[in-house]
């Protein structure tokens, strides 16, 4: 058994400690965020009820978007 | 123009980068992407041991955080409620996904063997935890994949997200006495896969057809 004990960081803190994201998440998320704005300011006059389907809205056309792009 | 946008960002706390997002400064929001994506992303790894489809479900639950942002209320911490969101999403995206991880998944009648072994093995608390904390890295991966769902979750909130108990209890809507129960026989089954897989690395659950 290989033991680890001299080390204090937690033992689960580095299974993938290495392992991070590519940037196109960030960029693929913050574009999401950003595109809300209009919509943000919106739901600042009328409520936060339909905030979550309209955000959704944008996902869905980004991401047939996309597929249309990748299809050609 | 309020104070708190004169700040750094970076200095402020997730509370209030909410405040500001929620005020219409949506590109706060890139404050707590920083802060969380890396350790969701990590958590996604050790679920799914899938790079890509590990980035589609950070994509996923860090929009969710967005888009649900107006409904957290601060009765539990931001933090709290961050893994809350990544730990069903994942959950759902095993079950839904149930043929593909199938192989993660113990029978009911491993389950069976390893309890009825357990009486045989069990040692105190204090004892799983150390052999838990003292496994390396390749071995601690191999005793969560054999691990079933639930019982990775939890032991995920408790020792990788670093949730109280309470705070658990929070995310599962369930009592002190019944997650500490829970996180304690997740544990055991880990002792008892641990000690298996060091007897043979190539250790591997026989499924019931």
């Amino acid at each position: 058994m290989q033991n680890n004990s001299s080390n204090n960081t937690n033992i689960f803190h580095r299974l993938y400690k290495d392992e991070e994201p590519s940037e196109e998440v960030k960029e693929k998320v913050m574009d999401v965020v950003k595109s809300s704005k209009t919509i943000f300011d919106l739901f600042e006059l009328f409520s936060h009820k339909y905030f979550s389907s309209l955000i959704q809205l944008i996902v869905n056309t980004k991401k047939n978007k996309d597929n249309g792009k990748n299809n050609h | 123009m309020e104070e708190i946008f004169k700040k750094d960002r970076n200095s402020l706390s997730d509370e209030e980068i909410v405040y500001c997002v929620l005020k219409g400064h949506v590109d706060y929001f890139e404050v707590i992407y920083n802060r969380y994506a890396k350790k969701i992303y990590q958590k996604c790894l050790t679920f799914t041991k899938n790079k890509s489809e590990s980035e589609d479900l950070l994509q996923e639950i860090l929009i969710k955080i967005f888009t649900n942002l107006y409904s957290f209320r601060n009765k539990s911490s931001f933090n709290t409620w961050v893994y809350s969101i990544a730990h069903f999403h994942c959950i759902n995206y095993l079950k839904h996904n149930k043929t593909k991880f199938q192989k993660n998944t113990l029978s009911i009648e491993d389950v069976l063997y390893i309890e009825s072994e357990k009486t045989e093995q069990a040692e105190g608390d204090d004892d799983n935890d150390k052999f838990l904390f003292n496994l390396s890295v390749e071995e601690l991966k191999k005793v969560l994949d054999l691990l079933p769902v639930e019982d990775k979750a939890i032991l995920l909130l408790k020792y990788q997200d670093g949730l109280k108990i309470n705070e658990i209890c929070e995310v599962l809507e369930l009592g002190e006495s019944a997650v500490k129960m829970r996180i304690k026989r997740a544990k055991e089954k880990a002792r008892i896969l641990a000690q298996k897989v060091q007897e043979n690395p190539n250790f591997h659950i026989s499924y019931a057809k």
